[in-house]
């Protein structure tokens, strides 16, 4: 929930200044800037609350990647490495930073060990 | 006209390397901003894929070409066997340039812990290498100083390579197996033909030797 409510996360129904098209996720997006990018999900048409931990799909597909919370971090040890990356019209890599960047989300883990709790 | 041929086999074999350029470098070369953005959303991705692809695309062609020659009668089809094999090498080279290079940019500490640690890494790094000593030994001189019997047993570290080649995309794909194991059906079916010819030969030879004795006792 902590993650849900916080300021940087977004429900998005349009994109630069039109509205979202099919493609980017019509009729509506979640955009959470901290997480890979799968968890930002498309095409929203049914939130429900759950009492438990649910799984996710990216999750059972393949455990050693992709944890439940899937925050941008460089240092967990996955299989496909995710220490640099590659920006859109760059050429070099650079090193990813953790939480995306986003220093400001850090606070919600903290107590959390992020190299399990990935 | 085996000539005629190399020269084109030679030209076609280098189609997938131009078209994966002509992508890359798109349709204004000279505008350096705009590289790559031919190849989609993940250029780097697009050029590993890619090259990786076509590396194991001339492994599998190579292999063919014994099977193919026996079956269609078209024992002329070896002389295009080396070339073939050599452009297998010569993809696998730009696909572990493209890694080095493009993707960890030389970075040695993430290579080496890539393939130490990472399975897909070192098994994809095993076919490359094994490559390597059968594209050195291609020539004609070093078939003569090897001796064919010595040449061709080396030169079936080619089937190791192309079974780690296999097992390499199996590893990395991250959740639809379906690519990687057509590759690998393919790779079955060439390699099944080699065991059953073996068979074929090995009982051939033993059915020569069990009638050896009795040709000697009555000479």
């Amino acid at each position: 929930m902590d993650e849900a409510m916080h300021p940087l996360t977004l429900l998005c129904f349009g994109m630069y200044g039109g509205s979202l098209a099919n493609q980017d996720g019509a009729p509506l997006r979640l955009i959470v800037p901290w997480k890979y990018g799968f968890k930002s999900a498309k095409a929203i048409v049914k939130i429900s609350f759950t009492d438990k931990q649910p799984n996710t799909t990216w999750n059972e597909a393949n455990p050693h990647d992709f944890g439940f919370y899937s925050n941008v971090n460089p240092n967990v040890d996955r299989y496909h490495s995710q220490a640099h990356e590659h920006r859109l019209g760059e050429f070099r890599p650079r090193p990813t930073l953790m939480f995306n960047g986003y220093d400001q989300v850090a606070g919600m883990y903290s107590g959390m060990d992020l190299a399990k709790n990935y | 006209m085996i000539r005629i041929i190399k020269v084109v086999v030679f030209i076609v074999c280098l189609v997938p390397l131009g078209l994966l350029a002509w992508r890359f470098f798109g349709a204004h070369p000279s505008d350096m901003t705009n590289w790559g953005a031919g190849l989609g959303a993940n250029p780097v991705e697009a050029l590993e894929h890619g090259t990786g692809d076509w590396t194991l695309r001339f492994l599998l062609i190579t292999l063919a070409i014994t099977p193919l020659r026996k079956l269609l009668r078209m024992p002329a089809l070896i002389k295009f066997r080396r070339m073939l094999g050599l452009f297998a090498f010569f993809y696998g080279c730009l696909h572990f340039t493209t890694y080095l290079w493009v993707d960890k940019f030389f970075n040695v500490h993430e290579i080496l812990a890539d393939i130490v640690k990472r399975k897909y890494i070192t098994v994809g790094f095993l076919a490359f290498v094994l490559l390597v000593p059968l594209a050195v030994t291609s020539t004609a001189g070093w078939i003569r100083r090897l001796g064919g019997k010595r040449w061709q047993a080396l030169h079936r570290l080619i089937y190791f390579s192309a079974i780690a080649g296999v097992i390499h995309y199996v590893w990395l794909v991250k959740a639809d197996i379906h690519k990687p194991l057509e590759y690998g059906a393919i790779l079955a079916a060439l390699l099944a033909y080699r065991v059953i010819m073996w068979q074929r030969r090995s009982s051939a030879a033993r059915s020569s030797l069990a009638t050896l004795p009795r040709k000697i006792a009555i000479g």
